[in-house]
């Protein structure tokens, strides 16, 4: 049916770190049928970029793309000098970055931009007018006007301007698209709507779709076939379905049971131990030797072969031993979540009361004063020991409450009270005690960290702060407190810079929890991160939350999140509150149409997949009154 | 424990990737210095002393020749760099810091604080250096005092003004707002969250700044405002023998060129810290290149 020279075939890829003699990827080879999809899932530093890049012929620098082929449509763009490559890359294969808004030049109308792709890569006399970038906008599903080109990419919102970037990539019809994380940062009704846009190219115009992702959740409707890459190697390969009712690779059955799940009960999120492998150490075995709990002493010496039938591969010398799935499905279903018991009856930990706060607009003229409310009379109690999740669009007033509650927000009106004693707004009007009590663990991991400090002062600093003890005693600590947040105390000396996001994710937490706080506020602390990661910081929180007794407001755009960790759910839209209620009755038996779109926006597994809990074995409900 | 915090400190300027340009820039900065320090004990005569014609041509005993009065060249050159370079340091060095304490506090303060030191920089940037600094002097008088003053004066708002863009790119980062939620003090704020963050862009200005500094003492000297008559200092050097410049140009030929030297210099060398810093970033990608 298609012959050698359609589609993507790509053999034997390997990536080198410009002198110095180690890949970044090596073995890697797929082929792509025209008309269908392939999904390259890893963790960060997996490789899955620099592949993507590849695709393109390009290398990022630093890095050489040493051997292989990749063939589109029949041609070799390794093999093609660069001049060639420059006028071939348009018409086979165009790509789909991850963050819209740098992509896009500001400057320049939308419309503008897509006819210079146009007149870059098509013959004059497909160029002359604007009917390709009209269909290509159609087929991103942007409405076809000029009133639609006329736009800037700051006029249109991150959900369009992904669109746009689409259009581009579709408007010179190329054999190829490379889709690098399209959907990552924007929230669950967009990215919803971006998928289906994604869904909608498949099978059109002998276009084949690379989609590369961190979350296999994301990819489980888009794409045919999904290749996992870890350490640089395709570990499996396999039909999608398969895939994910089937998972063959230790790795992969990890990376599945790392996702959180919005229509199930929860089971408790298993992350995986343990770092991703640099190039630099990795064995000459299986790079996932050293974080795999079913290695022999074979893996480590000695790279395993493709095991399996033409259409499922796995990289595994143990795939025909590995334990049955519903063995280790059992084994996950039934421990599910720790129960914290909630004491309805205590006052309120925390209580907030008609919360408006909001932004004042500055103009030197009086017509331009005003004020934007982002909070608007928002209330709720918290008991201690609970785990409020506040979930929104960006832009519902989320983490306006969230900083209110820290300290860091001055509201307009309405009370904030703690143990029944009102609030001060900023957190230097607060009395220490009261400082020292409230926590916060911010977003972005990477602006965090002070990155002239060592991780040694960022943890010492709260210790100096609120409490009185030795310089010996301090150092004690911060050992102690790295090592509670599953980090080496040796780490104490290094720079931010040295450390992976999930570290500085857990150096933050580790800096919260030094001031052993009664209320930790997590502001969207996951959602930088991959699953795998994000699983193993929603471990470390669980763990935290049963040892200290702590309570928890955690602030997130993810449902699925959720669903693992919280007692009670507020969702929010344009600062007002739409529905507050104990998890399990939100899930189940929504009651606001918002929450109940939220709710079918999340992207989801299906019934069959791996891990297969069991709805029996969930919890029984918490019936508490808030 | 006083080592460890030297070697903290040091290892925060960064590392000085220094690029061939740089190399000269070093070279060319340290030799006027090294005239302006050392000079002195190699001077064959006394700067002050009387000791032939008015620009006599350059002799074995005068290697360049006397000046206006009949004064070794040689030795007022050697004698001369010192005054200039010192005032400079010390004015820019007094600046900066006011500047920097200013700009820090308006961008982490803002409000009336920020509103108020805005409009102050505003006022005294309005007014070209040299321009303020004659006006302090014809106010205050022609002394050293008045000169370090002026160029406080000159440098600070300045500095003011590029350490408060600076801090606001950073004072709304996660890591001061967790500060700030802990209730650190002002003073933590600015000067362990914040200024070591910036401190390569203030660097990079202060060494502009510095050879603006330079420039102005010396154009002072040269206008008669800044030395008195009978002390050596290549800016007055320069002023005070302009008119036989055909007929013996040495004095005014060699203060020039280290003047020169000393300003392209310094440029050469921030040129290669802030190039330095790209490498930096360079360094960074790879090392996430070879992580991936």
């Amino acid at each position: 049916m298609s012959s050698r020279s359609d589609g993507l075939q790509v053999e034997n890829l390997r990536v080198d770190v410009a002198g110095a003699g180690f890949d970044v990827v090596a073995d890697v080879g797929f082929s792509v049928a025209p008309g269908t999809a392939l999904g390259i899932v890893g963790e960060s530093g997996s490789g899955k970029t620099t592949v993507a890049m590849a695709l393109l012929g390009f290398a990022r620098p630093g890095t050489t793309i040493v051997s292989g082929s990749v063939c589109i449509g029949g041609v070799d763009i390794l093999a093609l000098d660069e001049s060639k490559l420059r006028s071939t890359r348009g018409r086979l294969v165009s790509y789909v970055p991850q963050n819209p808004s740098r992509a896009l030049s500001p400057g320049m109308r939308v419309g503008r931009q897509i006819q210079e792709m146009a007149d870059e890569h098509l013959s004059r006399s497909a160029a002359k007018d604007d009917s390709a970038a009209l269909a290509a906008l159609t087929a991103a599903q942007l409405p076809p006007d000029r009133e639609t080109a006329r736009r800037y990419p700051h006029q249109l919102s991150g959900g369009q301007q992904q669109r746009v970037a689409i259009a581009m990539a579709l408007v010179c019809e190329p054999k190829l698209i490379v889709m690098d994380e399209p959907t990552t940062g924007l929230d669950v009704l967009t990215q919803k709507r971006l998928l289906g846009v994604i869904d909608g190219l498949r099978g059109r115009r002998d276009t084949c779709i690379v989609y590369i992702s961190h979350d296999l959740g994301v990819v489980r409707e888009l794409v045919d076939h999904v290749a996992v890459m870890y350490g640089g190697r395709i570990m499996e390969h396999a039909p999608v379905a398969e895939l994910f009712r089937s998972p063959r690779h230790p790795y992969t059955r990890r990376l599945l049971e790392a996702i959180p799940r919005v229509n199930r009960p929860a089971g408790r999120l298993r992350g995986i131990a343990g770092y991703p492998v640099e190039p630099r150490n990795r064995p000459p075995g299986c790079p996932f030797t050293s974080r795999c709990e079913y290695r022999v002493e074979r893996c480590g010496h000695e790279m395993p072969p493709g095991f399996g039938d033409g259409d499922h591969v796995t990289r595994c010398w143990r795939v025909s031993e590995l334990p049955s799935l519903d063995a280790v499905s059992a084994l996950l279903g039934g421990g599910t979540m720790l129960e914290i018991p909630s004491r309805a009856d205590s006052e309120p930990l925390l209580r907030v009361d008609e919360l408006v706060a909001g932004y004042r607009t500055r103009g030197r003229l009086a017509r331009k004063r005003g004020t934007k409310v982002a909070v608007d009379r928002v209330s709720f109690a918290l008991q201690p020991g609970q785990c409020l999740a506040v979930v929104g669009e960006s832009g519902s007033g989320k983490t306006t409450l969230a900083r209110c509650i820290a300290g860091l927000h001055d509201p307009f009106s309405g009370t904030i009270e703690y143990h029944g004693e009102t609030l001060p707004g900023l957190s230097r009007r607060r009395p220490a005690a009261m400082r020292r009590r409230i926590q916060i663990v911010f977003q972005d991991p990477d602006s965090s960290l002070n990155p002239s400090m060592t991780v040694g002062a960022i943890i010492r600093r709260p210790l100096v702060q609120f409490f009185d003890l030795e310089r010996s005693e301090q150092s004690r600590r911060v050992g102690e407190l790295l090592e509670r947040v599953h980090l080496s105390s040796s780490m104490a000396s290094r720079l931010p810079r040295d450390l992976s996001g999930g570290e500085k994710q857990r150096v933050a937490i580790a800096r919260a929890i030094a001031a052993e706080p009664e209320l930790l506020v997590c502001d969207e602390i996951t959602s930088a991160l991959d699953v795998a990661v994000q699983a193993s910081i929603l471990e470390l929180l669980e763990e935290l939350r049963v040892s200290t007794a702590m309570s928890m407001l955690f602030v997130t755009h993810d449902l699925a999140v959720v669903r693992t960790i919280a007692d009670s759910v507020l969702v929010m839209r344009e600062g007002a509150v739409r529905e507050l209620a104990q998890r399990e009755t939100l899930f189940t038996a929504p009651r606001d149409e918002y929450t109940k779109l939220l709710l079918a926006a999340a992207p989801d597994l299906h019934d069959g997949d791996y891990p297969r809990w069991g709805l029996d074995e969930s919890r029984e409900l918490v019936s508490t009154g808030a | 424990m006083p080592v460890r915090g030297l070697r903290f400190k040091a290892s925060r300027l960064g590392r000085l990737n220094l690029t061939p340009n740089a190399r000269i820039g070093v070279v060319l900065f340290l030799l006027p210095v090294a005239i302006a320090i050392f000079g002195p004990f190699f001077a064959p005569y006394a700067p002050d002393e009387i000791i032939g014609n008015a620009f006599a041509a350059p002799s074995q005993h005068h290697l360049l020749g006397l000046d206006f009065v009949g004064r070794d060249v040689l030795s007022r050159f050697l004698w001369g760099g010192r005054t200039a370079i010192f005032i400079a340091l010390i004015g820019t060095a007094l600046g900066y810091t006011l500047g920097v304490v200013i700009g820090l506090l308006s961008a982490h303060r803002r409000g009336w604080v920020d509103e108020l030191f805005g409009r102050l920089t505003d006022l005294v940037l309005a007014f070209p250096a040299l321009i303020l600094a004659l006006l302090l002097l014809a106010a205050f008088g022609t002394s050293i005092e008045v000169v370090v003053i002026a160029i406080v004066v000159t440098t600070a708002p300045g500095a003011t003004r590029i350490s408060r863009a600076a801090a606001l790119e950073i004072v709304d980062l996660p890591y001061v707002e967790a500060a700030k939620a802990r209730g650190e003090r002002t003073a933590f704020i600015t000067m362990r969250e914040i200024l070591p963050n910036i401190r390569r862009p203030l660097l990079v200005d202060y060494g502009l700044r510095l050879t603006a500094a330079i420039l102005l003492v010396a154009g002072l000297s040269f206008l008669g405002l800044g030395l008195k008559a009978p002390a050596a200092d290549w800016g007055l050097m320069i002023g005070e023998n302009r008119v036989a410049l055909t007929v013996q140009p040495w004095p005014v030929l060699v203060p020039t060129i280290a003047i020169a030297c000393l300003t392209i210099g310094i440029n050469l060398v921030l040129d290669g810290y802030r190039r330095g810093g790209v490498a930096g970033v360079l360094e960074d990608s790879a090392e996430t290149v070879r992580v991936v």
